[in-house]
């Protein structure tokens, strides 16, 4: 093979192992420390739910109002892994490119991860209230009784639109500066709390059952969600590509 | 699929940081002051050999190494890298990127992960990585694997470094100030296991460094930058040639030194020692040998110092 050819060659093989990588390193970090997240809201459910039985029962679940710190927990985790780990990813020889790619596969996985395992505790806790008799309530979310397949669609959608919301927000001070950085995590904002609405979840929204609630609702939510990541994803890509590592001048 | 080494050329660099902010890895917020880096450097590293880039602190010697990986884009001018006569703009640039292991005193690693952890990043994205060698590196310098590198002292935490540079086995390998913090018998033991590697594994390596004395015996080539130009850039026996050191009495020496540029003047009694740019024509060594004058080479770290500060005093007295 000519040299341009092995060249060629050359940088589709390393485009490709090098958006593994980073989609491996990423997605280990948020589902390791995730993991540590989700039994500390299990044990803090449990307790909770223990606590209120005692004095008289509960109203509705507990889980519920965990959804709201979760997508935040994440938002931090996207937040930092982000920062920390493209220095590193470019050292080994990575692109921007291949991070980016990495990183929205990531969130996806991490996102749907995050929505399966809340579908499936909210229906343990639905089944374990039942056993009880008391009576279970879900007042988030585009299915008012209660869907695993949305719940864990919203979720994934949920999750994987604050991962990479959270790693927009330091590349955006890189890009913007003090100023236009504050402006940009005001901008920021706006994406939270259009996929909030969308998927009808989280601490604005989520405090009441959906009015308009069905299938159409359902699918304008599940769509909003898309589009969400969608924005987030072109977002990463555009602030990451063009970002410079910069240590010291030297 | 093996690949020739890398070549690496500047054409007419600068470099120009804006005042940014940057999120620092503890998650706050941290101003950075701007400034010129490079300005105008011009000069090539050559495929296969070790090249040593020399400069004081702040030269820009860590933005050059910068550019060369791709890690951003020069203000103006052009970079180039690649196998000699395909060489490429490393922005973006997969193939090339690929080929380049730069290893910063910031080691890019993973600190709160175990050590494991990291090299098996690196052995997911590097090509060429050599994860055997690697554990033996790790063995030579005593590194503990079960460690977070956030927990090993600062000469491990180099010596780890010094390890993924050497197992990345990249074409073009660069070593950023790999040294601070190891002691005296791991240096040698990496500037021994460098030189082994090269031999068995030709690539070419660039050298950024302070310790001159200790790693010009490595040197092919040399680079010397200062306040963001290129001060030279050749092989380093022409550097070791541009330098003659004069010894003996006052008279003598100065009169032979008159027709050169003198670099650096040391009295110690009536005796006097000078650098003096370039060599002694045979005439002028042979009316030495006749004065007492003794005529001697000039170590690369002495001609570094002389030339970095002739510099620095040029720049004071404009």
């Amino acid at each position: 093979m000519s040299v341009a050819g092995n060249l060629e060659e050359r940088g589709r093989l390393a485009r490709r192992r090098s958006t593994r990588a980073a989609e491996n390193v990423l997605t280990n970090g948020m589902l390791v420390v995730g993991a540590w997240f989700w039994g500390t809201i299990i044990l803090t459910s449990v307790v909770i739910a223990a606590v209120q039985g005692w004095f008289g029962g509960l109203d509705g679940g507990t889980l519920q109002y965990t959804l709201g710190s979760a997508r935040w927990f994440m938002f931090s985790l996207g937040l930092i892994l982000a920062t920390t780990t493209l220095p590193m990813h470019l050292a080994a020889g990575g692109t921007r490119r291949s991070f980016v790619d990495g990183l929205i596969r990531s969130s996806v996985f991490v996102g749907l991860a995050t929505g399966i395992v809340t579908a499936v505790l909210l229906l343990i806790e639905e089944l374990a209230w039942g056993a009880i008799g008391w009576d279970w309530q879900f007042s988030q979310g585009l299915v008012p009784e209660g869907s695993f397949a949305v719940t864990a669609a919203s979720e994934t959608l949920v999750i994987a639109t604050y991962i990479l919301i959270g790693a927009m927000l330091p590349a955006g001070y890189q890009r913007f500066g003090a100023w236009g950085g504050s402006l940009w995590v005001l901008a920021l904002l706006f994406l939270v709390i259009f996929v909030d609405w969308a998927v009808h979840t989280g601490y604005v929204f989520g405090w009441d059952t959906l009015a308009d609630a069905g299938p159409g609702r359902t699918l304008l939510g599940l769509g909003g969600g898309v589009l969400a990541v969608a924005i987030a994803s072109f977002g990463v890509d555009r602030l990451y590509r063009g970002v410079s590592l910069r240590s010291t001048i030297g | 699929m093996s690949i020739a080494p890398f070549g690496a050329a500047l054409d007419s660099v600068a470099v120009h940081y804006p005042t940014s902010w940057r999120m620092t890895q503890q998650g706050t917020v941290a101003r950075e002051t701007g400034g010129t880096a490079l300005d105008g450097a011009t000069c090539t590293f050559p495929a296969g050999a070790i090249t040593g880039l020399l400069g004081r602190n702040g030269a820009g010697k860590t933005t050059m190494i910068g550019l060369l990986a791709g890690f951003r884009r020069p203000t103006s001018g052009t970079v180039r890298v690649g196998p000699e006569g395909y060489e490429r703009d490393p922005w973006e640039n997969p193939a090339i990127v690929s080929g380049v292991q730069v290893v910063r005193e910031s080691g890019d690693v993973m600190p709160d992960e175990k050590v494991g952890v990291t090299l098996r990043h690196y052995g997911a994205v590097r090509p060429e990585w050599d994860a055997d060698y690697a554990e033996r590196l790790l063995d030579l310098f005593e590194v503990d694997t079960r460690k977070n590198p956030a927990s090993l002292s600062r000469g491990k935490r180099s010596a780890l470094g010094a390890t993924i540079g050497l197992a990345s086995r990249a074409p073009l390998t660069i070593f950023d100030e790999v040294y601070l913090g190891m002691d005296a018998p791991t240096r040698y033991a990496f500037y021994d296991e460098l030189l082994k590697d090269y031999a068995e594994h030709p690539r070419t390596i660039i050298l950024s460094s302070h310790l001159v004395g200790e790693t010009e015996r490595l040197f092919e080539h040399v680079v010397v930058v200062d306040r963001g130009r290129v001060l030279l850039a050749e092989p380093a026996e022409d550097m070791r040639a541009r330098g003659t050191s004069l010894t003996g009495n006052a008279t003598a020496v100065d009169h032979l030194a008159a027709g050169h540029r003198l670099l650096h003047r040391q009295e110690l009694g009536p005796t006097v020692m000078v650098t003096v740019e370039g060599s002694l024509a045979e005439q002028e060594a042979a009316e030495a040998a006749d004065s007492g004058v003794q005529v001697g080479s000039v170590p690369l770290q002495d001609l570094f110092v002389h030339l970095t500060s002739t510099t620095a005093q040029k720049e004071s007295e404009r």
